[in-house]
């Protein structure tokens, strides 16, 4: 939605002439004065004097759209607003602020308003709490709607997730972005649209494998979206991940994302020891920290459940080599995993 | 041998400057007057200035008028209290350190406020109505513990929280869920530290992401993985060493192998060559002109490097910077003191307790 572009301040309109605008009260001789311009402090001072009249009107709400965030979803409630209208309004204010904390927010609640308005029977998490992906309780449970319900509910996160998408085409790590995604995704129950996640972070892993935002998203959706990791999950993102260090092994995401789906999915690190040992026949994987960073994990733990002294060598051999080749800006923490490895207890 | 300065003196002017005349750029920072207060102050603190009498007065007067009647500190006159004001207005008014900007701050009303932004997860929102996320717990735990108004009531289920923004990389998100990300990590632990519960995090994973944001070729730190270096990170992740080397200690380590986690040199390094600006300041990167306020960001990372443990400073021994605490980042002696009046008798327990003597020198 295009803004409309208005020469006349707000303030000159006929609808405004009975308002008298408060000056701020800094006090005497304030410590960093700042130079206002004459259109900021005006704002402003309209802003208070509708603050403390606590006045719910059409132009209050005008005047939120250019000040404040709590007011104006108070306004929006109090009037019975369209709320559709509303995330037209957001769309613009997103493009124009992509990395304001309100805006963002904002959206939330307000969508987390039209969940509420559309079953009002069966939401059980009141739109006006604060609630985050995983703290929230899902809004209702998805199986249990309707067919027309669930058409209405998948279109909704749809819109979301393609507005949200279109936001991280701009900045693909935008952080305000990433979670009100995920925010959308389990404020809407187990729906069809977890699934659909999968392929969007391999679409965006394809343009950019480093996306570590692209990465963790991967995660949470497969973590959280069939209601929990199952072992058919951790064999295929073992895969994925696995060939994505094949193809650029100095990349640190997926190396982290590989060992935190084992440990998630209660394997061992030492399922990956071949995998690993190959990498060092292939030149470029032979530098790459992460490799011997992984290998120096399976050692270890090799170490401690097999209490064997070859093992313990090997692991320091590792050590060793991070601390003064492959990532020497990290030799004094390789180093103190080198002497944590002197306290294993091996067999004699 | 060519040696770097820390151009104390150009900074002091820097920060001086921008005492009575904010530019029209910084309007943006409207809601964000105790932060200009608290950056301020904890710049001229760090370098060593005292703080002189009528600057004193001014942010006592000047924070007057932003507390909110029902409690807590806005961004400036008549706007709603926010959790990340309210700590750095009660961290402005503890530096200043006298019984008048301590009188200041409406206990009462801070508690309510405190209470009323408080979620039954165990997650604070950063205003009334407001998101969610890991800087509340930090922000509202500092200003309860430097005030002394903590209760099980505040704490119940916080640190439970911000385990769980704790991700499969080690470092901690926004919020559970989200990508691990260093200013919400050392929000995160630094309120842990207060809660005294650092051990519920999974150490192993949390020690190896952090140490692996230190960049190979510039020393400096990123925020993210696979991010760029910033030179704000200096202070977020730098900021995380000092509470994770004394868990460390707790977990068993001697106190030899405290000084591994990273390589302060290399970062004391790209502050003092990468990050000073000639007209004074510090600044993100090199390539950055316009410079953000973020001098004290700067300095305290730079203090971090030097102070832990024993001391150690790059370049030119004029470069020591003051002891800050680690958690609630003011200095050392305005925290005790902000406790002796606060606690009274029990000051001492306290102090011990909040772990003031972390940092050795």
């Amino acid at each position: 939605m295009a803004e409309q572009k208005d020469d006349v301040p707000f303030y000159q309109k006929p609808e405004w002439a009975d308002v008298v605008p408060i000056p701020q009260d800094d006090g005497p001789n304030p410590l960093v004065p700042i130079a206002y311009t004459q259109e900021y402090s005006t704002t402003m001072g309209y802003f208070r004097a509708m603050c403390r009249a606590q006045e719910k009107s059409e132009r209050a709400l005008d005047l939120t759209k250019i000040v404040i965030e709590f007011y104006r979803q108070q306004l929006l409630k109090e009037l019975n607003k369209d709320l559709k209208i509303e995330l037209e309004w957001i769309e613009w204010m997103v493009e124009e602020h992509p990395k304001s904390y309100q805006i963002w927010h904002h959206r939330q609640v307000i969508v987390g308003r039209i969940a509420q308005s559309l079953f009002p029977s069966i939401t059980t998490t009141p739109s006006s709490t604060p609630s985050t992906a995983q703290s929230a309780e899902a809004a209702f449970v998805f199986n249990d709607l309707s067919e027309l319900q669930k058409t209405t509910v998948q279109d909704l996160v749809k819109s979301e997730l393609e507005f949200i998408a279109e936001a991280l085409k701009e900045d693909t790590k935008n952080y305000h972005a990433w979670s009100y995604r995920q925010w959308v995704l389990a404020h809407f129950g187990l729906g069809p649209w977890w699934t659909g996640e999968l392929a969007y972070t391999e679409e965006l892993l394809k343009e950019d494998v480093r996306n570590n935002s692209a990465w963790n998203q991967r995660y949470f959706a497969v973590t959280n979206g069939s209601g929990g990791l199952t072992e058919e999950d951790v064999q295929r993102e073992v895969q994925f991940a696995k060939s994505s260090i094949e193809k650029t092994p100095s990349n640190e995401s997926p190396w982290v994302y590989l060992t935190g789906i084992l440990r998630k999915g209660n394997h061992s690190v030492t399922e990956i020891k071949e995998f690993c040992e190959g990498l060092l026949s292939v030149p470029r994987a032979n530098f790459s920290p992460f490799v011997h960073a992984t290998l120096l994990d399976i050692y270890e733990v090799e170490a401690k459940e097999q209490r064997s002294a070859a093992s313990v060598e090997k692991a320091k051999e590792e050590a060793t080599m991070l601390a003064e080749k492959v990532d020497s800006i990290r030799s004094k923490y390789w180093n103190w995993r080198k002497t944590q490895l002197q306290k294993i207890d091996v067999a004699a | 041998m060519f040696r770097l300065e820390l151009r104390k003196l150009r900074h002091v002017k820097y920060v001086l400057g921008a005492i009575d005349k904010a530019g029209t750029h910084l309007t943006a920072l409207d809601a964000s007057k105790p932060w200009l207060c608290y950056w301020i102050l904890h710049a001229l603190d760090l370098l060593g200035y005292r703080i002189p009498e009528r600057i004193a007065v001014r942010t006592i007067s000047t924070l007057q008028h932003i507390q909110s009647p029902t409690g807590g500190f806005g961004g400036g006159p008549g706007q709603e209290a926010h959790v990340a004001t309210t700590y750095a207005a009660i961290n402005a008014l503890a530096i200043i350190g006298t019984k008048e900007a301590y009188d200041v701050i409406n206990r009462e009303t801070l508690k309510d406020f405190l209470m009323s932004v408080k979620q039954k997860d165990g997650s604070f929102t950063m205003a009334v109505g407001g998101e969610v996320d890991v800087r509340g717990s930090y922000c509202a735990l500092s200003a309860a513990t430097i005030t002394n108004i903590v209760t099980p009531e505040l704490t119940a289920n916080a640190a439970e929280f911000i385990a769980r923004c704790q991700t499969y990389e080690g470092g901690l998100g926004g919020f559970p869920g989200v990508e691990a990300h260093a200013g919400y990590t050392f929000c995160g632990l630094a309120a842990l530290e207060l809660l005294g519960r650092t051990d519920i995090l999974n150490l192993d994973t949390f020690t190896k992401w952090s140490a692996s944001r230190q960049m190979s070729m510039e020393g400096g730190f990123q925020g993210r993985t696979n991010k760029l270096v910033d030179g704000c990170y200096a202070f977020w992740t730098g900021g995380i060493f000092p509470i994770l080397g004394k868990m460390l200690e707790t977990a068993g380590q001697d106190q030899e192998v405290l000084d591994f986690v990273y390589d302060r040199d290399g970062l004391q390094e790209y502050l003092l060559a990468a990050c000073q600006s000639k007209t004074g300041g510090l600044r993100d990167k090199p390539s950055k002109h316009e410079l953000k306020d973020i001098a004290p960001g700067g300095l305290s990372a730079l203090l971090w490097t030097e102070n832990y443990d024993k001391r150690k400073v790059v370049g030119s021994p004029s470069n020591v910077l003051e002891i800050t605490h680690p958690v609630l980042n003011i200095r050392m002696d305005k925290v005790r003191k902000a406790f002796l009046h606060y606690y009274g008798k029990a000051a001492e327990d306290v102090i011990e307790e909040v772990d003031i003597e972390i940092i050795r020198c």
